[in-house]
């Protein structure tokens, strides 16, 4: 089955107490976000981009086993 | 110069001014340079809701960090004639006080080696997947968010 890991930054791996996990049964990014904001509500009132593999998207984009979805909340660096 | 190799920019605590001075020391020999230009980030003692910062432990999404970090050496290699340019971030905790961003951009004449110091820095600051909790004294934190206006 394919499994797409979940990777949590900032104060959103905090908020949910952990800081990835693994999911399957899903096909697009926005299924994702869905589930996590269903097991996680806390997370439907943050501020995050989403980086599939390490790129930023931003739009509802098609998954497969062995992606990485990143959660990224605003930038603090410098 | 091009560069085309991912390289490591992070460093594990505070940069120190020693650690600074070796990598200017190290351009000594490179007689083509005729200026440097230099950001150091500072962590700031900010006040907020009466206490004041003690310090920031800074995290990173540090393979994809490095990654859109090539991207902007890549870019400002393109744009700017410059002869080398070296970046290194803090992760880790980093003292009020204390440095958490070194930019060093050279160049044969000043202004290239200033132009891409400045883009560097903003471009940093807007695209790099770090974070920063900023510690106060009672152990509570909050969570910085950079200003896109410096």
């Amino acid at each position: 089955m394919p499994i797409i890991k979940i990777l949590f930054f900032g104060q959103l791996g905090e908020q949910i107490g952990k800081s990835s996990l693994e999911m399957n049964d899903v096909n697009t990014t926005d299924q994702i976000i869905e589930a996590l904001k269903s097991q996680y509500p806390i997370l439907q009132h943050q501020t995050y981009q989403l980086a599939l593999d390490k790129e930023i998207i931003n739009e509802n984009t098609p998954v497969t086993g062995g992606q990485v979805l990143a959660l990224l909340p605003p930038y603090a660096g410098g | 110069m091009a560069e085309h190799k991912i390289r490591n920019i992070f460093v594990e605590g505070p940069i120190t001014g020693a650690f600074v001075g070796e990598k200017i020391t190290h351009h000594m020999n490179k007689t083509d340079i005729g200026g440097h230009s230099i950001f150091l980030g500072q962590v700031r003692a900010d006040v907020i809701d009466g206490k004041s910062v003690t310090g920031i432990e800074y995290t990173a999404y540090t393979d994809m960090a490095l990654e859109v970090m090539h991207k902007i050496r890549q870019d400002i290699f393109a744009r700017y004639d410059l002869t080398c340019m070296h970046v290194y971030h803090s992760l880790g905790l980093v003292k009020t006080g204390e440095n958490s961003l070194f930019v060093f951009t050279s160049s044969k004449h000043r202004s290239p080696a200033i132009k891409a110091c400045e883009e560097c820095v903003e471009r940093i600051k807007k695209e790099l997947p770090v974070w920063g909790k900023e510690l106060f004294e009672d152990q509570s934190h909050v969570w910085k968010v950079n200003k896109m206006d410096g």
